[in-house]
This record gives C-alpha cells, structure tokens and sequence, in this order.
C-alpha cells in the first residue's frame, strides 16, 4: 500500500470536520500542508509581501473549494496543485517569466560533453573536494535563487520534498516527460553555475 | 569499453540511480576520471539542494485565515448609528403624520392633474427605477469580481 492511500482516512475525516464548520480541523489542515505550500509560494513568489496574501488567498481558495474535492489525489497533492495555479495566475498577471516564454539554453548543447569540458577542472576532480560545505550551500542557495520560478519549484519538490515525478505532474499539471525534461535542464544549470562560480573563485 | 564521454542526461541518471543505467554507462563510469568528477559534482549538487533550508512563513498562518473565515461578530450600536436611526425614524414619521393630515390636499392635488402627467410622472419614475437596478447589478458585479479570489 502507498503512502498517499494511507493518508486517506485521515484526509477524509479532516475534510469532513471542515465541512461541518470546525474551524479547529481547519487549522490543523493549514498546519498540516503549510510547509508544502511554503515551498511552492517561497519558490515561486519574490516578494515578501505578496507571499504573505498569496498564502493567505490559496487557503481561502482551498477553504471555499473544499467541497468539490473528490480525494482522486492526496489533500497535500491538491493542495499544492491549488498552491502552484495561484502562483503561476499571480505571475502570469505579472507577467513575468515562465518557462517556454523565453531562451532556455541552447538544446545542441545538451549532450552535455561541451558544457562539461568547458567548465569542469582538468584534473578530473570533484567539486567537493574544493569547497566547502557552508560555501556550498550559499552558492547553491543563490544559484537555485536565479533559476526560472517553475524550474525552482520542480527542484524543491523532487529534492526537498522527495516527491515522484507523477506527483509533481500532478501538482504542476505538467507531462511526466515535462517534469523530467525541466528538472534536468534545472539541474544542468546549477551544475553549471555551480562550476562557474568555483571557477571564478578559483581564479 | 565505451570510450565516448557521459551526455548530461547520463550523467544525470548516474548520479540519482545508478541501477537505471546500462552496463556501459557504469562501465564508463568507473575507468573515466572526468564522468566519474561530474557524476560526484551533480552527486554533490543533490545533496546540497535536499540540504538547503527549508523555507517558512515568518506569520502564524493559520490564525489569519481563519480570522477571515469566520463570521463577523454583530458590532455594537454606536452614538452615531444611533442618532442615526432616531433621525429616520422620526422623518418616516413626519412625513406619515403629513401625508395623514394632508391627505385632502393630496387627493385634490392628483385629481385635478391631467391624466397625461400622471403618465409622464409614473414613466420618469419607472425610467429612473430601471437605471438604478442596472446600476446596482453593476456595482455588484464588481464587488463579487473583487472577492472572487480565482
């Protein structure tokens, strides 16, 4: 048995206790997905004050559509999917940049050996052995900060929260073929900010 | 062996589950020094993106949503409201005790009136009634677009 059917039940006697009007349940369901939409707002969302009525609109929205969820999914699942349409209509109406709006590397390129040759040391050793871990993480954090908010979501989900590449097509309402697709093309570009960088410090 | 270096998309696939991978890619993989230091580069990579802080809502959440959620409580009459519907009441009253003690002026007034007028005032007064509704659809119109949160 999976996990998401195990979570049922208690998904199911969560919502039904919203329903009947128990603000204490609807607490506890807030409580129990915010660290999931946290991720999807933060990644998405820039500015600080708008992730503070972005959140507060998705649980609104979740509070009113409640009814009309059928578990087909886990209620973190759609949760999330609520989440993400928020975000992505906010930065539609934004218009700012999604992926498949603009240049996103050059596709020749993606057999990768280029990129590697260009950018990885001579010597055949790994990054790690040069930095460390604190210098990592900052690096990382700003070079996962540079990525598309789409490309930076798909990143959290699939390494922060562990989740398959179905359940990120589910939220994002992407093809598993999309999901891989973005996620490498991601990884690809932090790998390379991340050589970069050492590059540069190198010199 | 395979003597062609990793794609991306390899190398990729190597450093999140080596058993997806064929035997020349491990192969490949284990006598290569440049594939094995960018396998362990986007190995490093993983470990630091799942190592990364996770983020948070510096507000209490939960409390502001359901702040919202729940019915607003019935306010207090305050002076003002009050005055407020003394003066109604009182103009609703004034204008009853007028129209009782009138009345024979008023019956007098519209019986003497053509029926023309009488016409024309009830299709002004109709005309005015329509624009008003029109205008309070709109108006409420907007406000429920302001609350749609979609």
């Amino acid at each position: 048995m999976t996990n998401s059917n195990r979570n049922i039940p208690a998904d199911k006697e969560l919502v039904q206790q919203v329903l009947d009007g128990n603000m204490h349940a609807y607490t506890q369901l807030i409580r129990h997905t915010e660290r999931l939409v946290a991720q999807i707002v933060f990644k998405m969302i820039s500015h600080p004050e708008d992730r503070k009525d972005i959140a507060q609109d998705i649980y609104l929205k979740i509070h009113r559509k409640l009814p009309s969820f059928s578990f087909q999914s886990k209620l973190t699942t759609w949760v999330a999917q609520v989440s993400y349409n928020t975000c992505l209509d906010y930065l539609r109406k934004k218009k700012l940049f999604l992926p498949g709006d603009g240049p996103e590397g050059n596709e020749a390129e993606d057999d990768g050996w280029f990129a590697n040759k260009f950018l990885s040391n001579s010597s055949g050793v790994a990054v790690d052995t040069m930095i460390h871990k604190k210098e990592l993480a900052a690096i990382l954090k700003t070079a996962i900060s540079k990525l598309p908010p789409v490309y930076n979501t798909l990143i959290s989900l699939y390494h922060q929260e562990e989740m398959s590449y179905e359940e990120i097509g589910q939220i994002t309402g992407l093809p598993d073929g999309t999901v891989k697709n973005y996620l490498f093309r991601a990884r690809k570009m932090l790998k390379n900010e991340l050589l970069v960088t050492y590059k540069k410090d190198d010199l | 062996m395979n003597t062609k270096h990793l794609t991306d998309d390899e190398l990729q696939k190597y450093a999140l589950n080596i058993a997806d991978c064929d035997s020349t890619i491990v192969e490949h993989v284990l006598f290569c020094e440049d594939c094995k230091a960018s396998v362990e580069t986007y190995r490093l990579l993983f470990t630091g993106i799942s190592e990364q802080e996770v983020p948070a809502f510096d507000f209490d959440l939960s409390e502001l949503v359901v702040k919202q959620l729940q019915p607003s409580p019935k306010t207090k009459l305050l002076p003002e409201d009050f005055f407020m519907y003394l003066f109604s009441f009182a103009m609703i009253i004034i204008t009853g005790a007028m129209l009782y003690f009138f009345r024979g002026y008023m019956i007098e007034l519209f019986s003497g009136a053509g029926n023309f007028a009488v016409y024309l005032t009830v299709a002004s007064v109709a005309v005015l009634l329509v624009f008003l509704c029109i205008d309070q659809y709109k108006t409420y119109q907007q406000k429920m677009k302001a609350l749609d949160l979609y």
